[in-house]
């Protein structure tokens, strides 16, 4: 009798296996086979570090490394522009030290990032929070585990199928948050920006408090993973923030110091839009007061970086930055941000 | 390589237990035997393959000590007092040099370094396994046995990493029984039933109160009334659920090798009283404190102080034994005292409603495991200040209407507000307090129900989300004592 009860058992948890497992392979929500006909929401906005982990050992080309600026970029839209397979593996509020490790991972499988060389990363002071140092440690923890087993047979991934069926069920939008973020009409006062970016009051665990540099060897060491099919890119905020980091904590000095150290140490492109251009003067490219560009805003920045090479010329925009021209655009945008007045935001 | 991977369910696992039986099969039973101590060193090595060599020392030097001590007649205690020394230095080095040396530099305002030596796995495990063997050893309570069949007892993969912490005397004679050289099918399907039911309690519902009780113990800086009761009562389901789905998947991987590991949880948050519950918590720990530690140093005998010192003694050796900390020094205290004041109160003959001694009860217990839990001594205090509202007082928007309650500094607002949880973790807390109290333990299901389809489906059903919850990966914390 038993003999039997153990052999049905084992038949019918072969039977659940293949179903869950399939139906997690057909639908793919997380896109690990392809972003075509994904909704945005899986392919941008979790952090999740068994799904960065699959997705860096899947067969993309380029890797979106980088905060929450990233999570308005769509993998789809790289795809379209470079014909090469791309995941977006953003963390929310990442420090460098997080995507230094997301880095390192992508170049040890010899595949390419477009990494976001932010401001907001850049602040060590960031990495001493216990919340930051518990996410980094399951980082490192996941990240070093072999997948064989539970890409597509596990609790998350079946439920985000799940969802996906029913979405797709009542004819969700695929991007359905982008084009929420893009018909937000975004219009803000400076004060908002100044108290969002906790640059002035110093508050133990805001954005901006006790903004401290990383070390010269760690920023070396992230340009030297760089190869020139790598991409560093300083995507744009409102420039009420290019005017704070001008005013507080030194921030502009160190960050330019930042960058010049990475471009100096680096084969990748360095693409940047800091400053004063036609994006960050505008305030509807933004959302959240100015701190995130709009969904949209990234296809205008990716269509400049991936067709529109010699764009030196347009200084209205983002720019190449080159050993050559590295100082002069320093000098460039640092005077435009003197110019800011603050009554004009 | 812990019960929870799936390098153990689907490789390890089923591996062992085919080569075991094949070999039993075609009579090759001491192969047999072979094979499983092999299994045994190989699971061991998994995790820190340096460690094997200590392992494989101690149970080598143990083996020979018992030979010597059961043949020896002139000098019996002095190998026994040689070989008791052995293992508590083997442990304390590797257990307790940091603690020592810690304690050293801060008491005597000295520099000296820390080790900083990682602590081998299991080592507290089989250190008293073997401490207990060789006591008995001593006594003439051990017959002779093969080295073979010793390191099988001592490295048994099952109970080899957290216990329980098994007797020669229950374990030896299973593996020499030739009734369990082939499969028996019933103990196989109540050895995955058993297994099921333990990966469903550890990878479902202690990791997820994992991430509630690590967010208050070590990320949150101060903690509200609300907020610290969840940290708190999640660690402590979490420790139980994690231990005891420990302890089912280990009952459960040895049934398949016909193998029965004694009773190690017997369901403790239903205890009414301190002494109840360590008659049912931890079981086998509790057996070995009282056989090899209590009743040596006199037990009860010689009057109530005399009782009660040998009490504190027991106690903080095993708050010693889980951990090198003041903290869980301090923890063993607090159930000692807490053990004393029991036997005073019930020599008095006092009786207290069951549901109020159950609610008395439950709580110390949960209140010492924040001492249990806590790196420092800090988070400890934080969490406590928190429960007792001294940290502030947050309550849900539905008590707006009550105005005195914000005369009264109590905040009305978003509680759960560093959880990013709301009902959630309402729910499983609930749940969780209501499955230890009212649901019958793994050991009492499966002697009732005889197998059937429902059974069957069940089974399946939670051994399958148990498989789907895997890659959370979070050890177990028993691993660290």
């Amino acid at each position: 009798m038993y003999k039997k009860y153990v052999l049905k058992s084992f038949l019918l948890f072969l039977l659940a296996l293949f179903l869950l497992s399939g139906m997690n392979y057909l639908i793919d929500p997380y896109g690990y086979k392809s972003r075509e006909g994904k909704f945005i929401k899986n392919l941008t906005m979790f952090n999740k570090p068994n799904v960065t982990n699959v997705r860096i050992h899947s067969d993309g080309y380029y890797y979106l490394i980088g905060s929450s600026r990233m999570a308005r970029v769509s993998p789809l839209v790289i795809e379209k522009l470079t014909g090469k397979k791309t995941h977006n593996i953003k963390i929310d509020g990442a420090t460098l030290t997080e995507n230094l490790l997301l880095a390192t991972k992508v170049k040890e499988q010899e595949k390419f990032f477009i990494y976001s060389f932010d401001v907001f990363s850049s602040n060590k002071n960031r990495g001493k929070f216990k919340e930051i140092i518990t996410r980094y440690k399951a980082y490192i923890k996941e990240l070093e585990n072999n997948i064989y087993f539970s890409k597509y047979f596990n609790s998350d991934i079946t439920i985000r199928s799940l969802q996906h069926l029913i979405k797709s069920f009542k004819g969700e939008n695929l991007n359905k948050q982008y084009l929420e973020q893009n018909s937000r009409y975004s219009d803000f006062k400076f004060n908002l920006a100044l108290n969002n970016s906790g640059v002035l009051n110093n508050l133990e665990k805001s954005n901006f408090s006790n903004f401290d540099s990383y070390s010269s060897q760690e920023i070396i060491k992230l340009a030297k993973l760089g190869t020139k099919d790598d991409i560093f890119i300083i995507f744009p905020k409102h420039v009420s923030y290019y005017y704070l980091f001008s005013k507080y904590q030194d921030i502009e000095n160190k960050y330019f110091s930042a960058i010049k150290t990475l471009v100096h140490n680096t084969e990748a492109q360095v693409w940047s839009y800091y400053g004063v251009n036609d994006i960050t003067q505008t305030k509807d490219s933004f959302i959240d007061n100015g701190w995130h560009f709009k969904p949209q805003v990234s296809n205008i920045i990716f269509e400049e970086v991936f067709e529109s090479r010699d764009s030196t010329s347009n200084i209205k925009m983002g720019l190449l930055v080159t050993i050559e021209n590295l100082n002069d655009y320093l000098s460039f945008v640092r005077k435009d941000i003197g110019n800011i007045v603050v009554n004009d935001i | 390589m812990i019960f929870s991977s799936s390098e153990f369910i689907f490789l390890f696992l089923p591996l062992t237990f085919c080569l075991y039986f094949y070999l039993n099969k075609n009579k090759y039973t001491t192969l047999a035997t072979g094979s499983l101590a092999f299994a045994s060193l190989f699971f061991y090595s998994w995790w820190n393959i340096i460690y094997l060599p200590l392992i494989l020392s101690s149970v080598i030097i143990n083996y020979a000590l018992s030979r010597l001590i059961i043949k020896s007649t002139l000098y019996k205690k002095n190998l026994l007092i040689f070989g008791l020394l052995f293992n508590v230095l083997l442990l304390s080095y590797f257990k307790y040099s940091d603690f020592f040396l810690q304690n050293i530099n801060f008491v005597f305002d000295t520099n000296y370094s820390l080790l900083r030596i990682t602590l081998p796995l299991a080592i507290s495990f089989f250190t008293f396994q073997q401490i207990a063997f060789l006591v008995d050893s001593f006594k003439g309570y051990v017959v002779k046995h093969t080295f073979l069949n010793y390191i099988v007892f001592v490295t048994f993969f099952p109970q080899l990493i957290a216990g329980p912490i098994v007797h020669h005397k229950e374990m030896m004679p299973q593996f020499t029984k030739k009734r369990n050289k082939f499969i028996n099918y019933k103990n196989v399907y109540l050895g995955v039933f058993i297994f099921s039911i333990g990966l469903f309690k550890k990878v479902v519902i202690a990791d997820n109160f994992s991430i509630w009780a690590s967010n208050g113990f070590d990320v949150m800086d101060q903690l509200n009334l609300i907020e610290a009761w969840i940290t708190s009562l999640s660690y402590t389901f979490q420790l139980y659920f994690d231990f005891s789905g420990y302890t089912d998947m280990a009952v459960g991987a040895a049934l398949l090798f016909n193998i029965k590991l004694p009773l190690n949880f017997n369901s403790p948050y239903k205890s009414t009283n301190i002494r109840d519950f360590w008659q049912r918590w931890h079981i086998t720990l509790s057996r070995f404190l009282r056989d090899y530690v209590y009743i040596p140093i006199g037990g009860n005998k010689n009057g109530n102080f005399k009782m009660y010192s040998n009490l504190l003694t027991t106690f903080l050796i095993g708050g010693l034994w889980h951990g090198a900390g003041w903290t869980f020094i301090f923890w063993g205290a607090m159930h000692a005292f807490a053990i004393i004041v029991h036997r005073i109160w019930s020599n008095a003959g006092i009786n207290l409603n069951k549901l109020v001694a159950w609610f008395v009860t439950f709580n110390f217990i949960n209140i010492s495991w924040i001492f249990f839990r806590a790196e420092q001594w800090e988070d400890a205090l934080k969490i406590l200040k928190g429960m007792f509202g001294f940290s502030g007082v947050v309550l849900p928007t539905i008590f707006q209407n009550m105005s005195f309650l914000q005369e009264n500094k109590i905040v009305i607002g978003e509680v759960y507000a560093n959880f990013n949880s709301d009902t959630e973790i309402t729910l499983w807390l609930v749940v969780a307090l209501f499955t230890s109290l009212f649901f019958k333990n793994s050991n009492e299901i499966v002697s009732i129900y005889k197998p059937n389809n429902k059974i069957i489906v069940f089974v399946v059903f939670i051994f399958t989300i148990s498989l789907m919850n895997l890659d959370k990966n979070v050890d177990f914390i028993y691993f660290n004592f």
